[in-house]
């Protein structure tokens, strides 16, 4: 098999996976949203929940592969960060440097498998910065 | 009335708002918490509590795109009671909803219980599809 069909297939199993996982982790329709501190330190328990994290693409990580759809990238939030994959259509609206909440699953890869990404504007009102939000 | 993500929203100890109502791309959206929940529960619909900021540019774009698209506005003028809060201006019920950002769409059923959360921008088509299966009963177990 060539390496073009290889990445084809993993593409295919990663998508079935977070199928399966997104229908059994929502069986309850409970979401849980967390922070990439939050999952990093549940350690071995943070595997394969269907979670949203939030976070900030940080600059210079991102890498689009086209022919298998694959967009990687790095988030961060206070100082802690986390490798994300999504693999799809590349959203139009993605870019560098804004903030970002990912749904999908915390891999023992230290991977994040995202199957959504959500594009927002922070909020800063809990850090009372009222007139500087963005 | 329950109103309940993390905490009571209905009982929230946040300033009460005059509703003057809100225009935002082609729907009235009201502005006050306590109005909007009541309506939700003497009309036995669903609530649609979208979380903006005058200042946020994916806010504009979800708005320019969704609110003026329709089938959207169609779909949720039917089925939903409609309400906005400015999260800079109603800080205390952003605060208890635990949102992070903007846009943040938050749906309830009639009897308060939240039933899908959008947290951010999507397109007017994803938005679409999440509207629909609130409205014909498809079950959630795919919601994001």
């Amino acid at each position: 098999m060539d390496k073009k069909k290889k990445l084809i297939l993993g593409s295919a199993v990663i998508g079935i996976v977070i199928l399966y996982l997104a229908y059994t982790s929502f069986a309850g329709s409970v979401t849980y949203y967390k922070s990439i501190e939050d999952v990093l330190a549940e350690g071995d328990s943070a595997y394969g929940q269907y979670i949203h994290v939030a976070g900030n693409v940080a600059n210079g990580t991102s890498t689009w592969v086209p022919e298998t759809r694959t967009l990687t990238f790095t988030m961060a939030d206070n100082n802690y960060t986390m490798d994300v994959k999504y693999v799809g259509d590349k959203p139009g609206t993605f870019q560098e440097d804004v903030d970002v909440d990912v749904a999908g699953i915390y891999t023992k890869d230290k991977v994040f498998i995202a199957d959504k990404l959500l594009f927002k504007c922070p909020s800063k009102y809990e850090e009372g910065l009222d007139d500087q939000a963005q | 009335m329950i109103y309940q993500v993390n905490a009571d929203i209905s009982a929230s100890s946040a300033p009460k708002t005059a509703d003057t109502g809100m225009k935002l791309g082609n729907l009235e959206f009201y502005t006050s918490l306590e109005q909007a929940a009541q309506l939700a529960s003497d009309n036995n619909k669903m609530l649609f509590v979208y979380l903006r900021s005058e200042t946020c540019g994916w806010c504009k774009k979800f708005e320019s795109e969704s609110f003026r698209d329709d089938n959207i506005t169609s779909l949720l003028s039917k089925n939903f009671i409609l309400l906005t809060i400015d999260i800079y201006k109603q800080k205390d019920i952003a605060t208890e909803m635990g949102v992070r950002g903007t846009p943040n769409s938050i749906f309830y059923d009639a009897s308060g219980k939240e039933i899908l959360r959008i947290p951010g921008y999507v397109d007017k088509v994803t938005f679409l599809q999440d509207i629909q299966k609130l409205t014909d009963g498809t079950p959630l177990h795919l919601q994001i």
